[in-house]
C-alpha cells in the first residue's frame, strides 16, 4: 500500500488509474456511461480522478458517489487491448470511501444490512433444503436467488432431480462475500465472510459446489484463490454442470418450440470465460436462438443485484438498455441464467416480451 | 455570479433538462477537465487546477437544447459542447467556465432507410455504436477512425474528422447528407435533404467542421454502404518517402484503395517495426482494396505496376494485414506516446507537389531549432490532388515545470505549423483547430478570415459558443 495525501490506493491501482486517465478507447462499452451519458460514468473519467487524488485533489461525496456509478461489469478491462482492469482502482476507492465515511447513504444502507443479517436485502434468508445430506454435490443458492427469485431454486432442483443428481444444501447457507466485496473492496469483513462459507463447505466434505448465481461461482472460483482461502471442492457453474449432465444423460427432453435470444451473465462470460454451456443448452432444448448482436464476453451488462439495490434507478437504465439490443432480434423471450439478471430484467419487461430463465425451461422440457 | 444569481441560473437550466441532468458536482467538473490536447494533461498531470465550467448539463433533445442556449444568451454565459471529449486540440474544454454541454443523453437511432441507404442518430452516440447499428444490418458508415470507440458523431463533424477508410469512402463531411443544429439563439434548423444541389452555397459544410462555436449539431444524417464482398491487404517499401508519395499520387489516378498509408523512413523503424514487425529501412507503406472480387483483381495488376515503376519492395499482405489488426493497439497506453514525453500531431494537407517541401520544411523548422524533438510523418489521408501529412514531434525530456513546458509546446507548434503555411500547406486536415491553433486561424486564412468572423456575429452576437476556439 502506498499513503499519499492520506488517499490509500495500492500501487495497482494506481498504475492503472494513470493508464486510463488519458485513455479513451473503452468508453463505448461501459453500460452506465452509455445510459446515463454523464462523462464521469467512464473508465477514462474515473482513472482521472483516481490520479487527481493522488495529487492532492480531495476526495469528497460527488467523487465517493461516482465510484459506486459502475456495475463493476468488466467490459473495459475486456476491451483493453494492454490488460488494464478499471475495477481494480474504482474497488479501492470504495473501500476508501469507507474510510473517509464519505459512501453515500443509499449504499451505506446497503452495507448496513450485510452487517445486520448477512445479505444486501436486509432479510433473514430462507433454508432450501437438498435431496440427500449425504450427496456429494452442494447446491450453492446465493443470496439473491434465496431472497429474491425462489423460483429459480425450484426449477434448479427440479432439474437436478430429473437428472438424477442428488444433492445437498448448506443450512443457514452463509453468504459468499460477493456483494460486500463489491461493495467495500479487499476489506477484513469481506475475507472473514469468505473464509466462514470456506470452512463450512470443507466442513461437509462435498467434492463439487455448484453456484447457481454466476457471481458466486466467480467469488469462489477466483477471488478465494486471490485471498489464500482454500476450497477443497471443485466449484462448477450451474450452467456448465447442466450442460454436462444433459450431454452424458439418456434423460428424454421434449423440445420446446420457443423463439428466445440469451442474454449472457457478465461475470460468467468476462470472469469465468463461460459462454458456450447456455447455449448447448439451448441446443439440446431445440429452442430457435437469436443472437443479441453483442453477446458472449461483449455483452452489455443490464445490472446487478447489488446495483440494483443501492441505484435502482440507474440500474432501471442499464437493464432497459440490455432490453433494447433484445428488442431488435426477432425473440420475444429473453433467456437468463443468472438470478441477479433475472431479477434486474424482469423489473423492466418491456410490453409483449417475457424473461425466462434458463433452468425453468429445462425443467418444463425434461418433463 | 452575485449572492444568489448562481442558484437562479442553476433552477432554470434544471428546468430546461431536468433536475438529474444538470450537475455543479466536483467529480462531474473534473471529469470535463482534460480532452486529448497535450496541455490539458500535462496540468492535469503536474496537479495543476483544471479548466472547469460552473454547470453541466446534459440535454436530451434539441429541445432541450434550445431552452438552454436560451438561457444561455439572456444571461450571457459562454457554452462549451462536449461530445467524447477525445478530441486532441482541447476543443471541447470549458476554458471560458460557464456552462458545459454534454451531448451524450442525445444517442437515440432515429432511422435506417435500406431504400436510400442511409441512416440518422443523434450526434451523442459514441461511433461505435452508431456503426454497430449500420454492422446489424450488413452495412457501414465507413467512417472508421482511430477514435471509433472514443468520440461522438457530433464530434466528428464538429471538427471534420476522418477514418482509415477514407481514401475509398470519403471523409466525414464526405459521408454526412444533413444536419439538424440548434443555433445559438436557440432556433431548430434543418440542412437540406441531400449534400448536392445547386440551392445556394452549402449550409450544411458551414456548420461541419464549426467546432461548437455555431452551435450545436443534434442530428445527422449519413450515407451506408454495403459491406465489401473482399478486401486485400498489401504491403511494400519504398527506398525514399518522396518515391512512396509519388506512387501514392499514381495509385489514386487509377483506383481508391480504403486504406493507404506511407511511413517516412523515422517511423518505419520505429512505429511499424515496433507494431507490425517490419525490420527493414525504407519507407512502409501498406494498403487495402476492396469491393467486388473481380474489380480487385483488376486493381491488383495496376497496383503492382504502379509499384513495379517505383522499384519498391513487397514486404507481402501479412504486414499489411497485420497492420490492419493492429490499428487501434497503437493508441493504448504503452503503445502512444504519453506524459512525460512532449508530443503534438501537425496534421498538415497540400497538394502532391507541396509534400514533399512542406515535409523537409517542417523537419528542419522543428529539429534544428528545438533541442532533444524528433520529427516523424506518415501520410494516412489521400485524395486525388494531394495527400495529409500526419506529422508529429516528439519531446522525450521536456521541461517538467508546467508553465515553461506549456511555451515551449506552443514555440513548437508556431514553427511546425507556420513552416507548413509558409510553403503552402493547410493548417490542419481532421483533427481540427480548437484552443490549441486558434491563434493561428488568421496567419492561415488572411482576409479571409473575415468571412467567418461575419458567421460567428450573425449567429453568436453575444459570442457564448465555446470562445476561444477556431480564432473566433
Ligand atoms: C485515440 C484517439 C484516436 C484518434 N483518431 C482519430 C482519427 O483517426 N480520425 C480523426 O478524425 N480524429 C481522431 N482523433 C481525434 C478526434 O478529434 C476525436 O477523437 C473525435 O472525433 C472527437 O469527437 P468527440 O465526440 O470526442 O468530440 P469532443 O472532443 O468532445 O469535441 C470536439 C469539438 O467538437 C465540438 N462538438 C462536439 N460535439 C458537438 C456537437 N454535437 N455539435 C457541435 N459541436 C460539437 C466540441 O465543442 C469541440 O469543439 C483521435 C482521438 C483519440 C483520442
Ligand atoms: S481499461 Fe484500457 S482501454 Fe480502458 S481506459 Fe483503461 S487503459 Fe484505456
Ligand atoms: S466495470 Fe463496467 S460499468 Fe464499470 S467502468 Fe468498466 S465498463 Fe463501466
Amino acid at each position: 500500500m502506498s499513503y499519499e495525501n492520506s488517499v490509500m490506493f495500492t500501487d495497482r491501482a494506481y498504475t492503472i488509474a494513470e493508464a486510463c486517465r488519458f485513455c479513451w478507447m473503452c468508453r463505448h462499452c461501459c453500460p452506465v456511461g452509455l445510459r446515463t451519458g454523464r462523462e464521469i460514468n467512464t473508465p477514462r473519467a474515473k482513472g482521472l480522478i483516481v490520479s487527481l487524488l493522488k495529487r492532492g485533489t480531495a476526495y469528497d461525496r460527488d467523487i465517493a458517489r461516482a465510484m459506486y456509478e459502475c456495475t463493476l461489469c468488466g467490459a473495459c478491462s475486456n476491451d483493453c487491448v494492454t490488460g488494464y482492469e478499471p475495477p481494480v482502482y474504482i474497488r479501492e476507492a470504495r473501500t476508501q470511501a469507507l474510510v473517509d465515511e464519505l459512501v453515500p447513504p443509499e449504499v451505506m444502507a446497503v452495507i448496513e444490512h450485510v452487517a445486520e443479517t448477512g445479505n444486501i436485502y436486509g432479510e433473514e434468508k430462507p433454508c432450501y433444503v437438498g435431496t440427500s445430506s449425504e450427496a456429494d454435490v452442494l447446491v450453492y443458492i446465493g443470496d439473491t436467488a434465496a431472497c429474491r427469485t425462489p423460483d429459480l431454486i425450484r426449477s434448479f432442483f427440479s432439474v437436478l432431480s430429473k437428472l438424477d443428481v442428488p444433492f445437498r444444501t448448506l443450512s443457514d447457507e452463509p453468504t459468499s462475500g460477493a456483494d460486500l466485496y463489491d461493495l467495500i473492496g479487499d476489506v477484513d469483513e469481506v475475507r472473514t465472510a469468505c473464509k466462514k462459507l470456506a470452512e463450512r463447505i470443507r466442513k461437509t466434505g462435498v467434492r463439487t459446489v455448484v453456484c447457481l448465481n454466476p457471481n458466486d461461482a466467480a467469488m469462489l472460483a477466483r477471488r478465494y484463490e486471490d485471498f489464500s482461502i482454500p476450497l477443497p471442492a471443485k466449484v462448477r457453474t450451474a450452467t456448465s454442470f447442466v450442460a454436462d449432465l444433459l450431454k452424458e444423460s439418456s434423460v428424454s427432453v421434449t423440445p420446446q418450440p420457443l423463439r428466445v435470444t440469451y442474454h449472457d451473465n457478465v461475470r460468467l462470460s468476462r470472469e469465468l470465460g463461460e459462454t458456450d454451456p447456455a447455449r448447448d443448452i439451448l441446443a439440446v432444448l431445440g429452442v430457435e436462438l437469436h443472437e443479441m448482436f453483442l453477446h458472449g464476453k461483449l455483452a452489455h451488462d443490464c445490472g446487478s443485484a447489488v446495483f440494483h439495490a443501492y441505484a435502482p434507478d440507474l440500474c432501471a437504465l442499464t437493464a432497459a438498455g440490455r432490453w433494447e439490443e433484445a428488442a431488435r432480434t426477432p425473440a420475444r423471450t429473453l433467456v437468463t441464467a443468472s438470478p441477479e439478471d433475472y431479477l434486474v430484467l424482469s423489473a423492466q419487461t418491456p410490453e409483449g416480451y417475457e424473461v425466462k430463465d434458463l433452468f425453468a425451461i429445462v425443467d418444463e422440457a425434461l418433463a | 455570479m452575485q449572492s444568489f444569481m448562481f442558484n437562479m441560473v442553476l433552477s432554470e437550466l434544471e428546468d430546461a433538462c431536468g433536475r438529474d441532468n444538470v450537475s455543479i458536482s466536483t467529480a462531474d467538473k473534473l471529469s470535463y477537465g482534460v480532452d486529448y490536447f497535450w496541455i490539458g494533461r500535462k496540468w492535469a498531470d503536474a496537479g495543476r487546477p483544471l479548466p472547469t465550467a460552473d454547470f453541466i448539463v446534459r440535454p436530451g433533445s434539441p429541445e432541450a437544447v434550445s431552452k438552454v442556449l436560451k438561457i444561455a444568451n439572456y444571461y450571457k454565459i459562454p457554452v462549451q459542447t462536449w461530445g467524447g471529449g477525445s478530441g486532441s486540440q482541447g476543443a471541447a474544454l470549458p476554458m471560458a467556465g460557464g456552462i458545459l454541454l454534454d451531448t451524450k443523453r442525445m444517442n437515440k437511432l432515429i432511422a435506417v432507410d435500406e431504400m436510400s441507404r442511409t441512416i440518422t442518430a443523434e450526434t451523442g452516440m459514441i461511433f461505435q455504436t452508431l456503426e454497430w447499428y449500420a454492422g446489424e444490418r450488413g452495412y457501414s458508415i465507413q467512417h472508421i477512425p482511430s477514435c471509433l470507440t472514443c468520440g461522438t458523431v457530433g464530434g466528428a463533424l464538429a471538427h471534420r474528422g476522418i477514418g482509415i477508410m477514407s481514401t475509398k469512402y470519403g471523409k466525414i463531411d464526405d459521408q454526412c447528407l444533413s444536419l439538424e443544429v440548434v443555433l445559438p439563439n436557440g432556433d431548430i434548423i434543418n440542412t437540406l435533404p441531400v449534400p448536392k444541389h445547386a440551392a445556394g452555397p452549402d449550409l450544411m459544410q458551414m456548420f461541419i467542421g464549426s467546432e461548437g462555436t455555431l452551435g450545436v449539431i443534434t442530428k445527422a444524417t449519413f450515407k451506408l454502404f454495403e459491406l465489401p464482398e473482399t478486401r486485400k491487404f498489401y504491403s511494400f517499401l519504398f527506398k525514399t518517402f518522396g518515391d512512396g508519395i509519388l506512387a501514392g499520387r499514381d495509385i489514386l489516378q487509377k483506383m481508391k484503395p480504403s486504406i493507404l498509408r506511407l511511413y517516412d523512413e523515422a517511423e518505419t523503424v520505429s512505429i511499424i517495426k515496433k507494431i507490425v514487425g517490419v525490420e527493414k529501412h525504407g519507407s512502409f507503406m501498406n494498403l487495402a482494396l476492396e469491393g467486388n472480387a473481380e474489380i480487385v483483381a483488376i486493381e491488383e495488376k495496376m497496383l503492382r505496376e504502379i509499384i513495379a515503376r517505383y522499384d519498391a519492395f513487397d514486404t507481402g499482405e501479412e504486414y499489411g494485414e497485420k497492420w490492419y489488426k493492429n490499428r487501434v493497439t497503437f493508441f493504448y497506453p504503452g503503445h502512444i506516446m504519453d506524459i512525460p514525453q512532449m508530443f503534438g500531431t501537425m496534421d498538415t494537407v497540400a497538394t502532391y507537389d507541396r509534400v514533399e517541401p512542406i515535409y523537409y520544411a517542417m523537419k528542419h523548422a522543428i529539429e534544428d531549432n528545438f533541442e532533444g524533438v524528433r520529427f516523424i510523418a506518415h501520410c494516412s489521408h489521400w485524395y486525388e490532388w494531394g495527400t495529409m501529412i500526419y506529422d508529429r514531434f516528439i519531446m522525450d525530456h521536456p521541461p517538467e515545470d508546467p508553465d515553461e513546458a506549456v511555451r515551449l509546446h506552443n514555440e513548437i507548434w508556431n514553427a511546425g505549423v507556420r513552416a507548413a503555411l509558409e510553403n503552402g500547406g493547410v493548417i490542419n486536415d481532421h483533427h481540427g483547430v480548437g484552443l490549441k491553433l486558434s491563434r493561428l486561424m488568421k496567419e492561415q486564412y488572411g482576409p479571409a478570415m473575415q468571412v467567418f468572423e461575419a458567421l460567428k456575429k450573425g449567429l453568436d452576437p453575444n459570442g457564448i459558443m465555446n470562445p476561444y476556439k477556431l480564432g473566433l
